[in-house]
């Protein structure tokens, strides 16, 4: 956590831009909220049931972990609507970012719940190595 | 029913691996909240999934409970879903993510 689940119409992403995004989602979820780059996973699809594009070209779903301000998630989702139109091409107006708070305490992840935001130092050193 | 979403990279489960973790994941819901799992199975293409920016290994596990939970049995089921999902996959502690949400 957290995760970016990003569905978009087929061909819409070229499969070269696929990793150019991933690490630019990482980046800035890392310098805006200060998490582990090891937890910041990001999946991309095409034409995913589970995740209702509605007639634009791409939706990118973010579960992330409560207690980011608004603020914070404003900022992901611009810069990323903007890595998404600078990466693959897409117009701004045909990308849809949503995100969703999911508490720290809900989700466990290399056999410990989650730390809250800003807590990471601990869980870090008790995951030494394991986790970058 | 008990929706589970079950996220996993291409190629990483061999089909007799997904059906013990179906079968398992639905186990673990009857006892723990008494009724069945309605797993949702999805597939991370490959080339398209990335943890820390680098190509994934990672296995998710979420589901929604139909009772809200208090934090100990909370981790204790969160727990069991891992171990679950380690054994059936063969992955990591730190390759498994799991999560249980209360109704919404």
């Amino acid at each position: 956590m957290p995760l970016y689940m990003c569905n978009a119409v087929s061909g819409t992403i070229p499969e070269t831009a696929k990793p150019k995004i991933a690490a630019d989602i990482t980046d800035i979820h890392c310098e805006i909220t200060g998490a582990p780059r090891g937890f910041v996973h990001a999946f991309f699809f095409e034409d995913a049931p589970q995740l209702p594009i509605n007639g634009k070209s791409v939706f990118l779903f973010a579960s992330l972990r409560g207690g980011r301000t608004v603020e914070q998630k404003q900022a992901l989702v611009d810069r990323i609507k903007a890595s998404l139109h600078r990466r693959a091409g897409v117009p701004l107006s045909e990308i849809v970012v949503d995100t969703t708070d999911v508490p720290a305490s809900w989700v466990m992840e290399g056999g410990d719940v989650l730390p809250e935001p800003g807590e990471e130092d601990r869980w870090l050193e008790a995951h030494q190595g394991a986790i970058s | 029913m008990i929706p589970v979403m079950c996220i996993v990279q291409e190629g990483q489960v061999s089909k007799a691996a997904e059906r013990a973790l179906r079968s398992e994941i639905g186990g673990f819901t009857r006892r723990a909240f008494n009724a069945p799992a309605d797993i949702d199975w999805i597939v991370v293409p490959t080339g398209s999934g990335f943890t820390a920016a680098r190509p994934s290994t990672t296995v998710i596990a979420s589901l929604h409970a139909n009772r809200d939970l208090a934090d100990k049995e909370r981790v204790s089921l969160l727990r069991q879903l891992a171990d679950i999902c380690m054994r059936q996959t063969g992955r990591s502690a730190h390759e498994v993510v799991t999560s249980i949400r209360n109704p919404s």
